[in-house]
């Protein structure tokens, strides 16, 4: 059994599994990162002067997304 | 890590087959702020196996979906969103437990996911750079998956179950 769940290949499928795009991406991508009030990228603006370290963790999620991801790595660069 | 949690899926999916009626009613009103040992991470991820079950109830007929599923679920959303709240305050392990259960509530009811994105950009607002580690891996998590494919799920969870099965075996 432990040899089962040890298994890289089935390490791998979850892995793989849970990095798959879904149709719905595209509208969480929308309202999270980009919505007009408090979106995370209206965010990084907002708390650059006042809270450093909130816009460094921010574009640290975004950057992190962006290379798990390429649907996210695609939304960003438009 | 991830071994670590697939034990714990194993248990939880026993857990709730031995179940005649939903955990997650059986669940004290604060008992995710309250996650200390394995026994109740397992408790928490039998609730997650409780929104399957349920699905599981609707998806095969209406008519069995009753009244006590809806409270079911309801319960369930309110005690999540709850610990959304308090991610902050939690250590990183159980983090990666309720963060979790969080994404893959929002893979089986769609609807909560906007709740959720609410919920994570008001928490982004008012907590200080300083405190935002359990947000900021709830927000990736939303950004880079929630898979929603049929046959991808069932396929996962086929493993899953085979693996309880060879468990069982041996």
């Amino acid at each position: 059994m432990l040899l089962l769940f040890d298994s890289p290949v089935l390490i791998a499928i979850d892995r793989r599994l849970q990095l798959l795009p879904d149709e719905a991406q595209e509208s969480r991508l929308k309202a999270l990162i980009s919505d007009a009030t408090d979106g995370i990228l209206r965010q990084v603006r907002d708390s650059h002067d006042s809270d450093s370290q909130k816009s460094y963790q921010l574009i640290k999620l975004l950057t992190g997304a962006s290379d798990r991801s390429t649907v996210v790595a695609q939304f960003l660069l438009r | 890590m991830l071994l670590l949690h697939l034990d714990l899926r194993v248990n939880a999916i026993r857990s709730t087959l031995k179940e005649d009626q939903f955990p997650s009613l059986k669940m004290e009103p604060n008992a995710l702020f309250r996650v200390s040992d394995d026994s109740d991470i397992v408790r928490i991820l039998s609730d997650k196996y409780c929104h399957l079950y349920i699905r599981e109830v609707r998806d095969r007929g209406p008519a069995l979906a009753a009244s006590s599923c809806v409270d079911a679920v309801d319960i369930s959303l309110s005690l999540y969103s709850q610990a959304l709240l308090c991610l902050k305050e939690m250590d990183s392990s159980t983090v990666f437990i309720v963060v979790d259960a969080l994404v893959y509530l929002c893979h089986l009811l769609p609807h909560f996911t906007d709740t959720v994105i609410k919920l994570v950009l008001q928490q982004i607002s008012s907590t200080p750079g300083n405190e935002l580690k359990g947000v900021i891996k709830l927000a990736t998590q939303i950004c880079v998956r929630i898979p929603s494919h049929c046959f991808v799920t069932s396929f996962y969870y086929s493993i899953m179950l085979f693996s309880v099965f060879c468990h069982q075996i041996l």
